[in-house]
């Protein structure tokens, strides 16, 4: 009896096929945006906290962890202060520390940021499942008139091997200093990860200093314009902005970072990446929220679209739905009738949203890793998966009531015939 | 005895004065009653009153010697599905179910019916509806048959598993006189063969004389002889 019921369901809802399917394939966009939406989030998040990797540490003048990891690893807002070359020597000295990597900020190139730094970096520096930053072209920088660039900055300006740029001193697109005379060549691009990186340039900490020595030697009146290539390898700098640390054991961590925070002679912070990352996406993440929210009322909008054509076509059915009573149908299994098509709808819906996910997945994963260097987990449904599909089964069992309270109600009203 | 009345009487929610009144109505198995009665006299509701759709407000109907007005519901609609065969006037298949599909149908609805055939169910709905003149259309869709062909099938649907009352409310009315005769004959040959009573209902009386019965509805339009509770 119950499958005869749902027997008819699906030779009802074949017959209407075009209504059906469109009904379905509004809730399967509505499902496929709100999963895709979810792993988008994942990604998105994955990709985030693993900005950066495999550093145990990132020290720099005492401030609040959440600016030093902004201004450290996504170059954004400035130090507020340095950390002194002494300190730098002094932790890369320290007995538990088996790297660091000095960063040195506050210099542009054509509004991205430049980063003194040494080899250590290319050697140390991880981001992602411990992916160290690859060079598509060229290598690192060796002598202290090279500039190793990220790859949105070489796409940007279509920055070859071998050109000449110009570094500036400060941050803004237009600059005063420009030093036409100190200019850098391009010895390594790198390929797209997917982080700061990408906006980047990486030049040797010392060729930095150098732009600066420059500077004031141009603003001091009458040195002139000499040539400062051959003293840039010799430049020790006097201070960094930070620099990152890795420990020979991990299990050292919180003692490290304990004696760092404490160091008398310079007032410093060190901090866990993970864990400031974590903080700092619950901070920014609200964007995350509203765009799962938006794509939820998506998904009610997918099921009040089946409810309204349900509800529509149910005048149109009368005669179908009398004839079946006559054969022996009570108001109950005529319920379960309606009930059982947007069941059925639900379940189409779901199953085709999740075949669409699966789709873009397959379309876009490649492409969404090498445009933003996000990578959308591609995994079979979990556990949000499962109750997101739920949901929406409940929602339109719950939708599918009122169609069947009326295909139950117009059915004791008008018995076993209708009159038309 | 396949059908009695005894003290009826009905009335909507509402009406001053009981639409259906009938002191008492017998119908022998097997016989083939013609019930005339204009538009507005209440046939549908007298329908509903049979079908166990609708309960009387007052006096007893028994189907196959069952107490209709003792059922409940459910249980009114389960003996609907086991015992009565309906024919409505048109428009009386699914469609979105083929022919075969259409003529199947009751017996989803009831195991009793199921039971009662005595061959597959496809050979059965292909026998009836051969005898009706049916042959090659059990694929077809019903949309794609004259309505004649459609109130034949409408005809098997309700001879399906034999049940042992046929209802049939203006089958006819959509036909032309030689396809009503011919309908009516097959009709009957599928009735007598499964020993079925038929209640025809049908405003025109031009048909009558071939029925074991006639009735009119003023049947059920007469005075109950005395008020119990007066």
């Amino acid at each position: 009896m119950k499958y005869s019921v749902i027997g008819l369901s699906l030779a009802s809802m074949n017959n209407r096929r075009l209504c059906t399917f469109l009904c379905m394939f509004s809730i399967a966009m509505s499902v496929a945006l709100l999963i895709g939406v979810q792993r988008i989030r994942e990604g998105a998040r994955e990709s985030f906290n693993n900005t950066v990797s495999g550093t145990d540490l990132i020290v720099g003048a005492r401030t609040g962890p959440v600016q030093l990891l902004l201004y450290s690893v996504f170059h954004m807002g400035n130090p507020p202060n340095n950390l002194s070359w002494h300190s730098y020597q002094t932790f890369s000295q320290h007995p538990e520390v088996a790297w660091t990597v000095p960063l040195s900020l506050g210099d542009s190139h054509r509004g991205f940021r430049v980063v003194g730094t040494d080899e250590q970096f290319f050697r140390y520096f991880r981001y992602g499942q411990e992916k160290q930053p690859e060079f598509c072209n060229g290598q690192r920088f060796i002598s202290a008139d090279d500039v190793v660039i990220g790859s949105d900055v070489a796409k940007k300006f279509s920055y070859q091997l071998g050109m000449k740029i110009i570094l500036s001193h400060g941050i803004s697109d237009v600059s005063f200093h420009d030093h036409d005379d100190t200019p850098f060549r391009v010895s390594g691009i790198l390929c797209k990860t997917g982080t700061p990186v990408d906006r980047s340039l990486f030049v040797n900490l010392a060729g930095l200093d150098a732009i600066h020595h420059d500077m004031d030697h141009s603003h001091g009146a009458s040195s002139g314009h000499h040539h400062h290539h051959h003293d840039k390898e010799d430049i020790q700098p006097s201070s960094v902005s930070a620099m990152l640390i890795g420990l020979r054991s991990r299990t050292t961590v919180f003692h490290v970072q304990r004696e760092i925070n404490h160091y008398t002679q310079e007032a410093l912070t060190a901090l866990m990446p993970a864990m400031t990352l974590s903080e700092l996406w619950d901070i920014i993440g609200i964007a995350e929220v509203a765009m799962f929210i938006v794509s939820l009322f998506v998904v009610f909008a997918g099921i009040l679209g089946m409810l309204s054509s349900l509800l529509t076509t149910l005048n149109e059915r009368r005669r179908e739905l009398a004839i079946i009573r006559s054969l022996g149908a009570s108001p109950a299994d005529l319920f379960l009738l309606l009930l059982s098509e947007s069941l059925l709808l639900g379940l189409g819906g779901c199953l085709m949203g999740m075949l669409l996910v699966y789709v873009a997945l397959w379309i876009f994963h490649p492409l969404a890793e090498s445009w933003w260097g996000l990578s959308i987990p591609v995994h079979l449904p979990n556990m949000t998966d499962a109750l997101i599909l739920g949901g929406v089964l409940l929602l339109s069992t719950i939708a599918g009531c009122l169609p069947g309270l009326k295909a139950y109600r117009q059915s004791l009203s008008d018995g076993l015939t209708i009159r038309i | 005895m396949s059908l009695r009345i005894e003290d009826l009487s009905f009335s909507w929610p509402g009406q001053p004065e009981p639409l259906l009144k009938c002191p008492e109505l017998h119908v022998k198995s097997g016989e083939k009653v013609f019930l005339q009665g204009a538009s507005g006299s209440g046939k549908t509701t007298l329908l509903g009153l049979l079908g166990g759709v609708l309960l009387p407000q007052r006096g007893q109907i028994f189907v196959l010697d069952t107490p209709l007005h003792k059922l409940s519901a459910p249980e009114r609609d389960r003996f609907r599905a086991d015992h009565i065969g309906f024919i409505f006037q048109m428009f009386n298949l699914l469609p979105y179910l083929s022919v075969m599909g259409n003529v199947l149908l009751p017996l989803r609805f009831s195991r009793e019916k199921q039971k009662r055939l005595q061959r597959e169910a496809e050979e059965e709905a292909q026998r009836l509806l051969s005898s009706l003149g049916l042959d090659s259309v059990s694929d077809r869709q019903v949309q794609d048959l004259s309505v004649g062909q459609q109130q034949r099938v409408a005809a098997a649907r309700a001879l399906i598993g034999a049940p042992e009352l046929i209802i049939a409310d203006e089958p006819t009315s959509a036909l032309d006189a030689d396809s009503r005769e011919a309908f009516l004959e097959l009709l009957f040959t599928e009735i007598s063969r499964s020993r079925s009573t038929l209640i025809y209902v049908s405003h025109d009386p031009g048909i009558a004389s071939v029925f074991d019965r006639n009735l009119s509805m003023h049947t059920f339009h007469s005075d109950l002889q005395k008020d119990p509770s007066s």
